[in-house]
C-alpha cells in the first residue's frame, strides 16, 4: 500500500507557514517565546493546560491540515491517528514540577503535562483524531522515526491518514549545553512541524492532491556514535540503499553540525539543503522539516515539469541514522 | 513479506522478585510487593500512600552505581538475552525498542540540581539525563546496531514500544528487537498522582467497590521478538507468537478515561482482526486494572461490548495488584506475566478483593491463580493523553 504526503505546517516564534511556502521562511528566530495564543484558536479554559511544545504542535497542525485542504475530506477520525516525534518533550515542565516539589506548591494541572505523550494527546483531543497514536522520544531522530512509524501503520491497515509531528523547545539543559559544545555547532531553536501522510485509497476516494510518495526508508544506530568516518560509511550505504549515485537528486538534511555537513556534501553531487542553517537547529522538528523539505521539493519540481527524488537524510553524534525518500506521485 | 512475530526471551525485575522465574512464583502464588508506607517524605512534601519498590540491595554490584532505571533495563535485556540463546552476531544486528515514560529520572534530577547550582555540564552530562538514554545504553551494552528507539505514551509506552516491534521483525526490517520498558518510582511521579487524587492510601484494590486508587510501583521487563523463520534457522522453541495489537486514542480528557469505553473497545477488536482470532480463543485478559474507580468500570464495560456474554468466561485480572503500577514498565512487565500464564497454563489472580462492585461484574480472579487452558491472552493498557494499547499473545512451543 502507497504511502502519500498531503500536506505540511510550521510554527515557530516568529515563523509560521504551510505547504511549499516553508520552504522559503527565513530569518533569525525569535527566541521570546511567544506565537501569539490568538492564532491558535483554543478557548481560553483549553489553553491554558497547554504547555509550549503543544501549542507549536497544535498551531502546526491547523495549519497542516488547512493546506492539505481537510475540511473537504470525508474521513472517519477513528482511522485518522497522531504520531509525534520530540528529543525532549516537555522537559521543561517536569523540571519545573520537580522544583515545585521542594515549595509544596504542588498543581495537579501542570503534573499530566511531565509527561511527554501529553502533546500527542492534546493533538488528538484537539482535532478528534481517535486512530493509533504513539510519541517517539530518541533525540533528533524522533521526527524521522514518527514519520516512518506513521507510514507502517498506514501499510499495515491501521489507519488511513496519520498526522505527524516533531517539534522542540529550547530548554535550560539544552540551551548550556550551548556554552560547552564546539562553535562549528549550528544555534539551537524552538518551533513545531506537522505534515499528513495518507494511503492511496484515501487520496483517490477524497480527491487529494499528492505532493509526493514515500517510496523507501531505513535506520540504523551507530553504538560508538557518529563520527564524520562513520557518517560518510552511513550516507554511503544510504546511496546503496536508495539506488545508484544520481539516480536521487535533492537531500534535505537536519545538522546540528557544520562539519559533519561538509562531510557529507563532499560524498554527494546532489543538491543540498539544511533549512538549520537559516532556522536553527530545533531538534526533533529540524528533522521533520528536513523530511517536509524533501517531500515539497519534490512536489514544486513536478509543478514546474520534471520529475525529482527527494531524500531527506539525517545522523547525529549519538549514533541515530535515518533516511526517507520520496518519489514523484506522477 | 509479512513475517510471524515470536517471543523467545524474557527477562523482568521488578517488586515481586528479580527474573522471570521469581516473577512467576510470586505471581502464582499470589504474593504482594505492595507496602503500606505511612508517610513518604519527599523533601518536605508528606503523602500517604502504599507502593511497590524493588529490592534494590539485591542488584549485582556491577549494576549498583548506574542510574536505577538504566540498571533495571540492564538486568532484564541480559537476562531476556541469555534466555533466548540469541548469537552475538544477530545480537548486533537488532534493533532496540523502549518504551518509559521517565527514563533516567534521577540522573535528570541530579544534572537539574547541579545546573541550578551554576556548575558547567558537559555533552555526555545531558544525554546521560535524557529519557533515549536507556536504549541507547542498551543497544551499547549489545553492541546492537539495528533501529534504535524510545518512545514514551505514559502507562502504555512500552505496549506501544512492544507494538512498534513487532512491526519491525514482521516488516522484516529486522530479524530481531530486544524491547521492553522501565519506570522507576520517583518524587514527581509519587507527588503528581497525589495531586491528582489517584494515589491510594490503601493497598490497591483493582475491580473492588472499594478501590481507592494506585499503587505505584517500579521496575523493567525485556522481550526478545524474532522472526519465525530466524527462530526456526537456529532451532530455538518460543513462548508466544505476538499475534496481534490494536492502537487508538480517546480523545477525551487529558487523565480521565472516556466512560464510554468505546475507543478502548474499538483497539481490542482491532487487535482480535490483526491476529486472526475468535472471541473463544482469549480466555485471559490481563487487565489494565489501575484500581481507580474510573478506569475500572470503563475496562470491563469495554470487554463486554467486545466479548459480550463469552465475557463471563474470560478469566480477568490486574497483576498490578501484585507488583503495583509500574507505569511505562507497565505495558512490558504484564506481557511477560500474560506470556507466562500462556506457558504455565494459569491464570494469575487479582488481590485486594473487599466487596463486588456491580459495575464490575467479570470473573477477576480474586480468589487465586487458577489452572485452566489458555490458548490466547489479551493485554490492554491505557494512559494519560487517551492512549491505548492492546497485544495479543498465542501459546508457544516450548521445548524440554
Amino acid at each position: 500500500m502507497g504511502v502519500n504526503f498531503l500536506g505540511a505546517g510550521f510554527m515557530a516564534p516568529g515563523h509560521m507557514g504551510k505547504g511549499v511556502d516553508i520552504l522559503s521562511i527565513s530569518g533569525d528566530h525569535d527566541l521570546t517565546r511567544t506565537i501569539g495564543d490568538s492564532r491558535l484558536d483554543i478557548p481560553e479554559s483549553r489553553l491554558r493546560r497547554l504547555d509550549f511544545i503543544s501549542k507549536l504542535l497544535i498551531g502546526a497542525t491547523k495549519l497542516c491540515l488547512d493546506d492539505a485542504d481537510f475540511s473537504a475530506w470525508n474521513v472517519d477520525l477513528s482511522r485518522f491517528g497522531a504520531v509525534v516525534g520530540t528529543a525532549h518533550g516537555s522537559i521543561d515542565v517536569l523540571l519545573d514540577f520537580d522544583a515545585s516539589i521542594y515549595d509544596g506548591n504542588i498543581s495537579a494541572i501542570k503534573f499530566p503535562n511531565t509527561v511527554v505523550s501529553q502533546s500527542t494527546g492534546h493533538i488528538c483531543m484537539e482535532f478528534g483524531f481517535q486512530g493509533p497514536s504513539a510519541t517517539f522520544c530518541s533525540g533528533g531522530v524522533s521526527g524521522f522515526q514518527a514519520a516512518m512509524y506513521a507510514a507502517t501503520l498506514i501499510q499495515e491497515g491501521h489507519a488511513d491518514v496519520m498526522l505527524v509531528g516533531g517539534a522542540d523547545v529550547l530548554i535550560q539543559t539544552v540551551e548550556q549545553l550551548e556554552g560547552v559544545i564546539p562553535s562549528e555547532m549550528l544555534p539551537l531553536s524552538e518551533g513545531g512541524v506537522a505534515l499528513i501522510l495518507a494511503s492511496d485509497e484515501f487520496v483517490v476516494e477524497n480527491n487529494c492532491t499528492s505532493y509526493a510518495r514515500l517510496t523507501s526508508s531505513g535506520q540504523t544506530f551507530s553504538t560508538g556514535g557518529n563520527k564524520e568516518s562513520s557518517i560518510v560509511g552511513w550516507w554511503d550505504s544510504v546511496l546503496g540503499r536508495v539506488g545508484t549515485e544520481g539516480s536521487y537528486d535533492y537531500v534535505a538534511t537536519s545538522f546540528t553540525s557544520r562539519k559533519r555537513l561538509a562531510a557529507m556534501l563532499k560524498r554527494s553531487p546532489a543538491t543540498f539543503h539544511c533549512l538549520d542553517e537559516r532556522l536553527g537547529n530545533m531538534r526533533a522538528g529540524s528533522a521533520l522539516l528536513s523530511l517536509v523539505d524533501a517531500a515539497l521539493s519534490v512536489r514544486r519540481a513536478s509543478v514546474m515539469g520534471f520529475p525529482l527524488r527527494g531524500t531527506s537524510a539525517y545522523c547525529d553524534v549519538t549514533g541515530y541514522n535515518a533516511f526517507v525518500t520520496f518519489d514523484d506521485p506522477s | 513479506m509479512k513475517h510471524k512475530v515470536l517471543v523467545t526471551g524474557m527477562g523482568t525485575i521488578n517488586s515481586l522478585g528479580l527474573g522471570v522465574s521469581e516473577f512467576w512464583d510470586s505471581l502464582d502464588k499470589g504474593a504482594s510487593g505492595i507496602t503500606l508506607s505511612s508517610t513518604s517524605q519527599l523533601d518536605g512534601y508528606t503523602v500517604v500512600g502504599s507502593s511497590a519498590a524493588v529490592d534494590w540491595t539485591r542488584i549485582p554490584e556491577r549494576f549498583q552505581k548506574m542510574d536505577r532505571a538504566l540498571s533495571a533495563s540492564l538486568m532484564a535485556a541480559e537476562e531476556a538475552v541469555e534466555d533466548s540463546k540469541v548469537d552475538r552476531d544477530s545480537l548486533r544486528k537488532a534493533g532496540v525498542v523502549v518504551g518509559t515514560s521517565l527514563g533516567p529520572i534521577d540522573t535528570l534530577r541530579e544534572t537539574h540540581r547541579h545546573l541550578n547550582q551554576s556548575q558547567l555540564l558537559s555533552t555526555p552530562d545531558v544525554c546521560n539525563a535524557v529519557l533515549d538514554n536507556i536504549g541507547r545504553s542498551v543497544a551499547q551494552y549489545f553492541e546492537s546496531e539495528g533501529p534504535n528507539a524510545t518512545l514514551t505514551t505514559a502507562c502504555a509506552a512500552s505496549s506501544n514500544a512492544l507494538s512498534y516491534a513487532h512491526s519491525l521483525v514482521a516488516s522484516g526490517v529486522c530479524e530481531t528487537v530486544l524491547c521492553g520498558g522501565v519506570d522507576v518510582i520517583s518524587p514527581i511521579t509519587i507527588a503528581g498522582f497525589h495531586a491528582l487524587r489517584t494515589l491510594s492510601s490503601d493497598y490497591c484494590r483493582p475491580f473492588s467497590r472499594t478501590r481507592r486508587g494506585i499503587s505505584l510501583g517500579e521496575g523493567a521487563a525485556f522481550l526478545v521478538l524474532e522472526s519465525e523463520e530466524s527462530a526456526i534457522a537456529r532451532g530455538r522453541h518460543h513462548y508466544a507468537v505476538f499475534s496481534g495489537y490494536g492502537l487508538g486514542n480517546e480523545a477525551y480528557h487529558s487523565t480521565k478515561p472516556d466512560p464510554s469505553g468505546k475507543v478502548a473497545a474499538r483497539v481490542m477488536r482491532s487487535a482480535l482482526l490483526m491476529a486472526g482470532m475468535e472471541l473463544e480463543d482469549v480466555k485471559y485478559i490481563n487487565a489494565h486494572g489501575t484500581g481507580t474507580l474510573f478506569n475500572d468500570a470503563m475496562e470491563t464495560k469495554a470487554i463486554k461490548e467486545v466479548f459480550g456474554a463469552s465475557s463471563y468466561g474470560i478469566s480477568v485480572s490486574s497483576t498490578k495488584s501484585m507488583h503495583g503500577h509500574t507505569l511505562g514498565a507497565a505495558g512490558a512487565i504484564e506481557a511477560v506475566a500474560s506470556i507466562l500464564s500462556l506457558v504455565h497454563q494459569t491464570v494469575p489472580p487479582t488481590l485486594g478483593f473487599q466487596e463486588r462492585d456491580p459495575e464490575c461484574d467479570l470473573d477477576y480472579c480474586f480468589e487465586g491463580s487458577v489452572k485452566r487452558d489458555v490458548p490466547a491472552a489479551m493485554s490492554n493498557s491505557f494512559a494519560f493523553g487517551g492512549h491505548i494499547v492492546s497485544l495479543i499473545f498465542e501459546r508457544g512451543v516450548i521445548w524440554g
